[in-house]
């Protein structure tokens, strides 16, 4: 009667094992073809998606893309465009959703100036105590920038739509996956802050 | 117990089982190979925990020809060869070479032949006139590449022996050295050799062979044992690729001194930065250091068939043959294509005590609109009106005055610096026609250059205009010569 009964538990342990294996199974290859069918994945802005759901009001802020040119004392090296992100009462939040709208580039009517690749993702963010901002940003995101107006371009559209919009940011310093490096891509030095 | 313990154990076997199963039937999901619009799953199999692709489907979908040549071996023929697989062999013959796989080729059955991914990666690539572009683990696109007939011409002269590469496409080939031959590689079309019928003078070149390894082709100059230094320049109408070969008799490749008289034969062929020069050899001091920007895997800027670092190599030999024929010592810090550390580059400047040091390089930018030549300077700013720029760093030198920090090169150069920028920046306007003017950033490279410097962007790759320019032999001869009068200017 024990045996029967061990015998039973067994043979329903095995059936549970099977049907997870089997869902296990299932699941990982919708999830492939989930993946083979985006043709291009989208960046997930998290912090947008917690703000709203938090129910955040909106506020709009002014980000600066690389207009043309080649002379860093140029006026018109940047122009600005106003985009709507969430208000959060973290500065951290907040530029997050900065760099994040930055990468999507300028809009429509500047496609070709598009800076940051698809693929461009920040990997962390940090706010020193003296209002330095230290942006972490992939190894994709700045390896393909080609030249020194392009890295130009990278530094002073980062720094200057954080520090135009977020009092607490004084300066702003980049790391590239999580290390100090010389340069972004191989000219400009990010040894030091840039404010 | 003991049979209800047993159970559990099988349990869990079964378990570790059924998720190896599930990871492997997971990778064995099949394959799809795109020929223009027209999708073709290729069957897939599980063998040895190993993913399997029939050559059935994959023949048929590439329009490949396979032939049973016995039981235990097949022929796989395309347009640009035949490749020999034998079942349970994990080399591929291809003429009088193998290409290795990670796993056997497998003959399920009597009819069935499978092959391995390392075989539709390394082994299909080399019968195709068209490429393989991996778009995911599972998703295959073919393209086809439309072809490039590239003619070769070998004349043997008394000293040297030149080798024209003349390619119907406008394509700008890349040229690497190895230790035993000079690599021609072609891109963006699929070569068609046509071969000289003229042998080379073996001392010098033992042959000129055509690569079809290559996903394009490529060619290589086989050295012979009298070989020493080779130089390459282009020729227009026809676009014609030039390497000269020369012996290793050649008098004063290493050391040139600003008094001797050298031909253009000598002072063109590169000159390579060795430890055997003399560092308290005062012939050495003062010269023009020239740093051909990025190099080796770095390619710098790439834009429509333009790459940077083959170009600034070029302008860099051009420039140091032209300021060599008015007698002035230049050093370059790669006369090849390698890559080397920006620290690297600023110490070679620092090493020869440059009189002046130019980094050249090709520009890029996000807007095609953006063109002519821009000169930089070092400035420990941005550079920028609104006040941006690098914020005040740790002091540097502090109470050691009679010494400089690494970083700190540049600090009493850079009036100086600033006079050889405006020097190269009003040439280089001058024959690009342009109106740009000199911009100062805190380039990491000239910072710690104890010597006038400058980096010098002859145009941009990704300017339309700047490449129509930059196409032409001529314009770039008159951009080497724009620099060097610039800088002979900076000199008087």
């Amino acid at each position: 009667m024990r045996d029967r009964r061990a015998l039973w538990i067994a043979i329903a342990l095995m059936t549970a094992v099977l049907v997870t294996g089997y869902y296990l199974l299932l699941s990982e290859r919708d999830r492939q073809l989930a993946l083979q069918q985006t043709d291009s994945p989208r960046t997930m802005d998290v912090d947008s998606t917690v703000l709203e759901s938090r129910g955040s009001e909106e506020i709009q802020v002014r980000l600066y893309f690389y207009n043309g040119g080649s002379q860093a004392s140029d006026s018109q090296f940047l122009f600005a465009r106003e985009r709507t992100i969430y208000q959060s009462d973290d500065p951290i939040l907040m530029a997050r959703q900065i760099i994040s709208e930055l990468f999507k580039g300028p809009g429509d009517d500047a496609d070709g100036n598009l800076l940051f690749p698809e693929q461009a993702r920040l990997r962390q963010l940090y706010l020193l105590e003296d209002g330095t901002v230290v942006v972490d940003l992939t190894y994709e995101t700045v390896q393909e920038l080609q030249g020194i107006v392009a890295e130009l371009a990278a530094i002073r559209s980062i720094t200057r739509s954080l520090t135009d919009n977020l009092d607490s940011i004084r300066r702003v310093r980049f790391l590239v996956e999580g290390q100090s490096r010389p340069t972004l891509a191989g000219h400009i030095s990010i040894r030091y802050p840039f404010m | 117990m003991s049979i209800l313990r047993r159970m559990s154990a099988l349990a869990l076997v079964l378990l570790t089982v059924t998720l190896q199963v599930a990871t492997v039937n997971l990778k064995a999901q099949g394959l799809t190979i795109q020929v223009g619009d027209r999708k073709s799953q290729i069957g897939t199999r599980v063998h040895h925990g190993e993913v399997y692709y029939d050559l059935g489907d994959l023949a048929k979908t590439l329009e490949l020809s396979a032939t049973e040549l016995s039981s235990d071996q097949i022929r796989v023929a395309g347009p640009r060869g035949e490749l020999h697989l034998s079942a349970g062999r994990r080399l591929v013959r291809l003429s009088d070479q193998y290409v290795a796989l990670s796993a056997d080729i497998w003959r399920r059955g009597t009819r069935d032949w499978y092959v391995p991914r390392a075989f539709i990666e390394k082994a299909l690539p080399l019968l195709l006139d068209q490429k393989l572009e991996f778009l995911s683990d599972n998703l295959i696109r073919v393209e086809v590449l439309d072809r490039n007939p590239v003619r070769i011409n070998i004349a043997n002269y008394p000293d040297h022996v030149t080798v024209v590469f003349q390619s119907e496409r406008p394509i700008t080939p890349e040229v690497t050295e190895y230790r035993q031959y000079i690599e021609v590689q072609f891109s963006e079309f699929l070569v068609e050799p046509r071969m000289s019928s003229t042998a080379p003078d073996p001392n010098l070149v033992r042959s000129v062979e055509f690569n079809p390894q290559h996903a394009y082709g490529s060619f290589r100059i086989v050295k012979g044992s009298g070989y020493g230094i080779y130089r390459e320049y282009f020729l227009e109408n026809p676009l014609r690729l030039v390497i000269d070969i020369y012996g290793d008799s050649l008098p004063d490749l290493v050391e040139s001194s600003p008094d001797s008289e050298t031909t253009h034969a000598q002072s063109a062929a590169p000159r390579e930065y060795t430890s055997e020069a003399d560092p308290f050899d005062s012939r050495i001091r003062g010269v023009i250091v020239l740093d051909p920007g990025h190099g080796g895997e770095d390619s710098g800027t790439r834009s429509q068939g333009f790459t940077e670092k083959v170009l600034a190599l070029r302008l860099a030999r051009e420039i140091e043959a032209q300021l060599g024929r008015s007698g002035h010592a230049v050093r370059t810090t790669r006369s090849r294509d390698v890559g080397l550390p920006l620290e690297q580059r600023s110490a070679i400047a620092n090493y020869f005590q440059s009189r002046a040091f130019i980094s050249l390089h090709f520009g890029g930018a996000p807007s095609p609109d953006t063109r002519g030549p821009v000169v930089y300077i070092y400035s420990s700013t941005l550079g920028e009106t609104s006040g941006a720029g690098p914020a005040p760093r740790p002091g540097s030198a502090g109470i050691l005055t009679d010494l400089t920090t690494w970083h700190d090169g540049q600090n009493s150069h850079s009036s100086r610096s600033q006079r050889l920028a405006r020097l190269l920046q009003d040439e280089l306007n001058q024959v690009f026609g342009t109106d740009n003017s000199v911009s100062e950033l805190p380039l990491e490279l000239l910072a710690p250059v104890q010597a006038p410097a400058v980096v010098v962007e002859a145009g941009f790759l990704t300017s339309p205009a700047d490449r129509e320019l930059l196409a032409s032999a001529q314009f770039r001869e008159q951009v080497a010569v724009a620099i060097s009068r610039a800088v002979e200017r900076f000199l008087q």
